[in-house]
């Protein structure tokens, strides 16, 4: 049943309160209810970036923006925060992002432009982001182009962070980008307008949640946005997001962390060292600020990337209903194809990752057919303890070859004791075949990815002991 | 000068059919399709589509008022399926709603009962069970037949091509409102509004002159939709006319991915015979196209594809044949190279296996034979001058052929498990419509009191940038800023006869129209100031917006001119016609002189092979291209750099996956990938040949769209030579594209698991 929710939110400069349907997107809500058309669907499931907004969020008294994908973004989440988009960006003057656009011969049919500029944008925007061709290129990663060839939009993200990285320079980026016309003024005092917007007092949630519970949206509105856009499903993103922190020998994180927060927070960097290089390779930056860790586990698919690295690092989950509150191994999650031991109301609360012991070696490895922004055809991820003679806990998983992500639990054991040496790992190669049994789909025949499996799996222990497992040892065995 | 909508695109400003706000009563369509490939439609069941709320109409074949069957070479194609289904998500029904959402779910709410054929998907067994569109046909050179004895080397091979979603940004759309006297104006995506309105008019039972086509700009194109997107203008226009309420339609991603056709498929076999000096003497290809269940564009498609085989080869003894396959897809069509890249790949892959076999490296190979002046190909013309070669050279040169050779070899001595590789592609495409008839071209300039222009033309813009040029054009003839010029939508009432935006002939046709125009007013401009200014008319000159007469500026500038001019009741608007001359082509004898002329060049792609995991990096593309003198540099660059980035696409990353039961398993944008700016290399570099003209192009420019598409071929010959670096390629079919699973599976022949 539908019941509409009422939100007060900044759209560009303009201060609204509307009722709208909680999952409702922000695209046609723009589009249509608004008639912004700068925002251009090119097809609606997150994939091209034609649609890129900025989402900004109150937070300790500052004002955050991320770009999302306004497809897969639900009004319902708005209340309190400032909605960008591409008219919100626009001046008198171009602005450097477009200037650089224009000169670099960066638009041709202009659909995807606005997209980009925004994103480009937001990339100057996140302090977090370098100003160099690593942040410019960094920034774009969710937005397609099938004209230009992106050397030109490459070029033009890099003119204009050299046009601006002097001005920026041990400067807060917002305010001296309004200064020097980069960012319209009414950027200035967006913080004190969102403290202005008192919180929702939600005396229209009934008292049951009612089901699906929506986290980033980014599977659920993909597969049944049409279906949704009717029902008033929970919005569990609509309360903070408590911060990763440690418990004794645990990182407790909560489920609603999304991608992009938790491979930038330094505990998480700690315990899984080349966590921002696995990062790079999931989703998009876009995507990646909405995609949560509980959403990946509980979407249950084969190739969940951040399933397949939670389950070698022995994460367990904290399952939570009105009555209840349980801990489980992740790896006792999947019973079947999108079977989950859990009832349909139960939320996971917190994710739970033991602390890494000391000669711990984490490796993850993902193939797809375009390195950025596609789903996995095969995935993997390795943790291993070394002992002082020999190995003494493997933790192996693996997407894409079976109906769940799985942890391979044989072949994890059988290494446990073993001196690694290159004849260890290849049997424990070949014993991991015996654990699961691929389908061809559209990522790839059965063949393939039980090679290309193979070749993950040997690819953790050559990258991780390049002195022991040598890549021309291996190889020679082929 | 810039790309003319560059500042309205930045912006987001710039209106696609759907942003224009939107008029009074507007309904929204959705289309029902078929739940299988091929079978007989036993029922079909709308009336419960019609209890949906907001639900107003729903339309079948048996609706339509005129015409049921469209299509441009053969009306073949039903718009909406008629007692039988050729296709998966065949249209069926259009259901009309006053929101999208309600038109979507109405379409849920349809059923239809199908009795189940067969589908078959492969041309090579459509051609056995006799589904042809037309005969095969063949072409042919010298004497194939009695050379291959004198062959010191003879190697046969099959290719396996796949075919590619277009995956224009802008999905296809169109808005169609009611006029009075049941006139109807259509706002369409398309990039054929001519043959869109003259179907109109067939499928409605009305005269031409009552349907006007009006577009502005689409959000990308690439021969997506010159035929493919008439379809849902008809619909929109039907259902507008007799609703009598404006109608909108717009695909979204997955109806538009498995609803339209793509480049075509084809599967081919090849016979390539050389000496042991690396002459190649003779070489036969067969094509089986997959044309899909119409035939849409697909014989003029296959035509270029012959005419393309040899590239740019010089070959003595050659045949062609080819014959268009029909199969339980949608109909397959026009695509960015329309069937060259198609004809060049088998040669290219035999010339890869020849030098396997003759122990030379490839671009050796290719290099004793690429064609010189004077060679004339197998439908008999000629090459008459010798730039091709110029721009191989300049590329190995330039680009240090010899220094990459010995740092590639270098590298992979050193690597076990990731090695290098590169490869070379020369382009000779030839430009015009090989339809001799569609090579004309209109443009309509208008001078106003004020001294601002403005100009249409024949000329679609999808971001290759046709409206600059014409801008640019105008600016040149006329003498004046580009700021004071417009171009206009192109529209059907404007301009009658319009032939598509394709065959990257847009700008030479409506290019040499305009300058026709332009030179048609500023004739009667300059005899009205020569009178004054005492001076023959030919002497009148305008530089920058000041009339000279000779060498000496004047007192008078074009806005006084212009003033003047109307006064003196002179004609300020004109009407430009250009048809190229020298071009003839008979389609069944297969001979004559079908290009204008040739557009030339040479890429270099780079590329590194991950041993380990089967992945690969594109690590360099680089180009020497002939581009004649360019219009507008960053859009001459832009067309080159997107068309190679396509190119690469095609060989690579971008597969197009069918079930057996011929449902497209790669339908949406998350699983059917195109290069984004990761994997297109940094290290982009396009050069063009400097101090070269083309009399044929306007302003000496030569045609740029598609053309550079085929350097991309390059980037499948590169990953194959790193491969070969690491185990040997000897595959039965070799299969393009090379996805990172055709890398695996060429790095581990052997490996089997079962
Ligand atoms: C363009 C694009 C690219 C993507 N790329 C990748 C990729 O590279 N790798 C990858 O792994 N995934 C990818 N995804 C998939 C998706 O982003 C991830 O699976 C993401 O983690 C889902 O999280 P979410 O919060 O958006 O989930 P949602 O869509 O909100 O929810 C998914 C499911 O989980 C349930 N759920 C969510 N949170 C909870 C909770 N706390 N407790 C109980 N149930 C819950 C929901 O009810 C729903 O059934 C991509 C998606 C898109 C659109
Ligand atoms: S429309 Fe493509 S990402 Fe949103
Ligand atoms: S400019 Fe056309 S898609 Fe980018």
């Amino acid at each position: 049943m539908l019941i509409k929710k009422q939100i007060t939110f900044l759209l560009n400069d303009e201060l609204l309160t509307i009722e709208t349907p909680p999952v409702l997107v922000a695209l046609d809500y723009l589009r249509k209810n608004k008639h912004l058309t700068g925002t251009k669907e090119g097809c609606k499931e997150g994939d091209c970036g034609a649609c890129t907004v900025m989402v900004g969020e109150l937070i300790s008294g500052e004002v955050k923006y991320k770009p999302v994908t306004s497809c897969l973004l639900p009004m319902g989440e708005l209340h309190g925060k400032h909605l960008v988009s591409i008219e919100g960006l626009n001046m008198n003057q171009p602005s450097p992002v477009q200037t650089a656009m224009v000169d670099c011969g960066g638009t041709q049919c202009g659909y995807c432009t606005p997209g980009f500029v925004v994103a480009m944008t937001a990339g100057l925007m996140d302090e977090e982001i370098p100003l160099n061709k690593k942040g410019a290129d960094y920034a774009i990663s969710g937005n397609l182009c099938r004209c230009t060839g992106y050397r030109s939009i490459k070029e033009a993200g890099i003119q204009a962070i050299d046009h601006l990285a002097p001005k920026l320079k041990n400067k807060p980026r917002i305010p001296t980008l309004c200064d020097i016309g980069a960012l319209p003024n009414s950027f200035q005092n967006v913080s004190e307008k969102l403290a202005k917007i008192p919180p929702l007092q939600d005396s229209t949630l009934p008292d049951t949640p009612s089901l699906p519970f929506v986290a980033g949206g980014t599977d659920l509105l993909v597969q049944r946005g049409e279906e949704l856009a009717d029902d008033s499903p929970s919005l569990i993103n609509n309360t903070p997001i408590a911060p990763i922190v440690e418990k004794g020998e645990y990182l407790v994180v909560d489920a609603r962390t999304s991608f992009e927060d938790f491979a930038n927070d330094p505990l998480i960097q700690k315990a899984v060292p080349d966590i921002l290089s696995y990062n790079d390779l999931i989703a998009s930056w876009p995507i990646r600020n909405r995609a949560t860790l509980g959403g990946n586990i509980c979407n249950a698919s084969p190739i969940a990337d951040m399933t397949s690295l939670l389950l070698a690092l022995e994460a367990e989950l904290e399952i939570e209903s009105p009555e209840t509150n349980r801990l489980l191994p992740l790896k006792n999650f999947f019973i079947g194809y999108k079977q989950l031991a859990k009832e349909g109301h139960e939320q996971i609360s917190n994710i739970h990752l033991p602390k890494p012991k000391t000669n711990t070696f984490i490796n993850w490895e993902k193939v797809s057919k375009r390195k950025i922004l596609d789903i996995a055809t095969i995935n993997s991820a390795a943790k291993i303890v070394i002992g002082n003679e020999a190995i003494n806990e493997v933790h192996l998983s693996i997407g894409g070859v079976a109906a769940t992500p799985l942890y391979l639990t044989k072949t994890s054991q059988s290494l446990a004791g073993k001196t690694l040496s290159t004849e260890t790992v290849l049997e424990a190669v070949d014993l991991a075949q015996s654990e699961f049994n691929p389908i061809s789909d559209v990522r790839g025949s059965a063949q393939y990815k039980r090679l290309l499996s193979r070749q993950l799996l040997i690819a953790h222990f050559t990258k991780l002991f390049p002195e022991t497992i040598s890549e021309e040892a291996i190889n020679a065995s082929l | 000068m810039r790309h003319c909508d560059s500042e309205l695109h930045v912006s987001g400003r710039s209106e696609y059919v759907d942003d224009v706000a939107p008029p009074a009563n507007l309904l929204h369509a959705a289309i029902f399709g078929s739940p299988v490939a091929h079978g007989i439609i036993r029922s079909l069941d709308t009336s419960k589509a019609l209890e949906v709320p907001g639900v107003i109409a729903a339309f079948t074949f048996d609706d339509i008022p005129g015409e049921g069957y469209i299509g441009q070479i053969v009306a073949d194609e039903p718009l909406f399926a008629d007692k039988k289904v050729v296709f998966h998500n065949q249209p069926i029904a259009m259901i009309i709603a006053n929101s999208h959402e309600a038109a979507r779910k109405g379409t849920l709410a349809c059923s239809t009962k199908i009795e189940e054929l067969p589908a078959i998907t492969c041309p090579r067994e459509a051609f056995k069970q006799g589904e042809i569109l037309q005969e095969l046909r063949v072409f042919e050179k010298g004497d194939v037949d009695s050379i291959w004895d004198s062959c010191d080397h003879v190697i046969t091979g099959k290719v396996d091509l796949g075919g590619q979603e277009h995956m224009y940004l802008e999905t296809n759309r169109c808005r169609a409102v009611p006029m009075e006297d049941g006139q109807i104006k259509v706002f369409s995506s398309t990039q054929s509004p001519s043959a869109t309105q003259k179907t109109i008019a067939s499928v409605l039972g009305i005269p031409m002159n009552k349907v006007e086509v009006d577009v502005k700009r689409l959000g990308g194109g690439f021969g997506g939709k010159e035929d493919q997107a008439t379809q849902w203008a008809c619909m929109a226009a039907l259902a507008a006319r007799s609703l009598n309420k404006p109608v909108q339609i717009v695909l979204n991603r997955v109806d538009d991915m498995q609803m339209t056709g793509k480049r075509h498929p084809y599967k081919q076999d090849f016979k390539i015979g050389l000496t042991k000096e690396g002459k190649i003497l003779a070489f036969e290809v067969d094509h089986y196209q997959n044309s899909g269940a119409f035939m849409d564009l697909s014989n003029p498609v296959l035509e270029r594809t012959c005419l393309h085989s040899t590239n740019s080869y010089a070959i003595e003894n050659v045949r062609i044949r080819a014959v268009p396959c029909r199969t339980n897809l949608p109909s397959n069509t026009a695509y960015r190279g329309f069937g060259g890249p198609q004809g060049m790949f088998p040669l290219e892959a035999a010339i890869a296996e020849a030098a396997k076999e003759l122990c030379v490296e490839r671009d050796w190979l290719q290099s004793q034979n690429i064609a010189q002046g004077g060679y004339t190909f197998h439908y008999g013309q000629n090459l008459e001058d010798n730039r091709l070669k110029q721009t191989w050279d300049q590329a190995v040169a330039d680009f240090d052929l010899e220094g990459l050779r010995s740092r590639t070899k270098e590298y992979n001595d050193t690597h076990t498990m990731s090695k290098k590789g590169f490869a070379l592609m020369p382009v000779c495409f030839g430009i015009s419509f090989t339809k001799t008839f569609l090579n004309q071209g209109s443009s309509l300039v208008h001078v106003y009191t004020d001294g601002t222009v403005n100009v249409t033309t024949g000329g679609i813009e999808m971001g290759q940038g046709i409206s600059s040029n014409m801008i640019a054009i105008c600016s040149r003839i006329f003498g004046i800023n580009h700021e004071r010029i417009r171009c206009n939508s192109t529209n059907t009432s404007r301009i009658a006869n319009i032939s598509p935006s394709a065959a990257s002939a847009t700008s030479d046709l409506n290019g040499n129209a305009t300058i026709i125009a332009c030179r048609e007013i500023l004739s009667g401009m300059k005899k009205v100031v020569a009178k004054e200014l005492k001076c023959d008319a030919s002497e009148i000159s305008i530089k920058d917006g000041q009339v000279y007469c000779g060498e000496n500026a004047t007192e008078l500038d074009w806005n006084t001119l212009v003033l003047k001019s109307y006064f003196s009741r002179v004609q300020l608007m004109a009407h430009g016609f250009y048809a190229p001359p020298n071009i003839s082509f008979d389609p069944i004898k297969g001979w004559g002189r079908p290009f204008h002329y040739y557009t030339y060049g040479t890429c270099l792609v780079e590329a590194t092979v991950d041993c380990l995991r089967g992945t690969y990096s594109i690590d360099a593309a680089k180009v020497v291209h002939d581009l004649g003198r360019g219009i507008i540099p960053t859009v001459d660059l832009g067309q080159v750099e997107g068309g190679l980035a396509q190119g690469i696409g095609w060989v690579t990353l971008e597969e197009l996956k069918y079930a057996d039961d011929g449902r497209l398993l790669s339908f949406a944008l998350s699983n059917y990938k195109c290069p984004d700016g990761d994997f297109l290399p940094d290290d982009l570099e396009v050069k063009f040949l400097e101090n070269v003209d083309n009399p044929g192009g306007p302003l000496g420019s030569k045609a740029v769209g598609e053309p550079p598409f085929m350097y991309g071929i390059a980037a499948y010959f590169a990953i194959r030579n790193a491969i070969d670096s690491f185990s040997s390629t000897n595959e039965d079919e070799i299969k393009c594209p090379m996805t990172p699973e055709q890398t695996l599976h060429l790095l581990y022949p052997n490996f089997e698991y079962d």
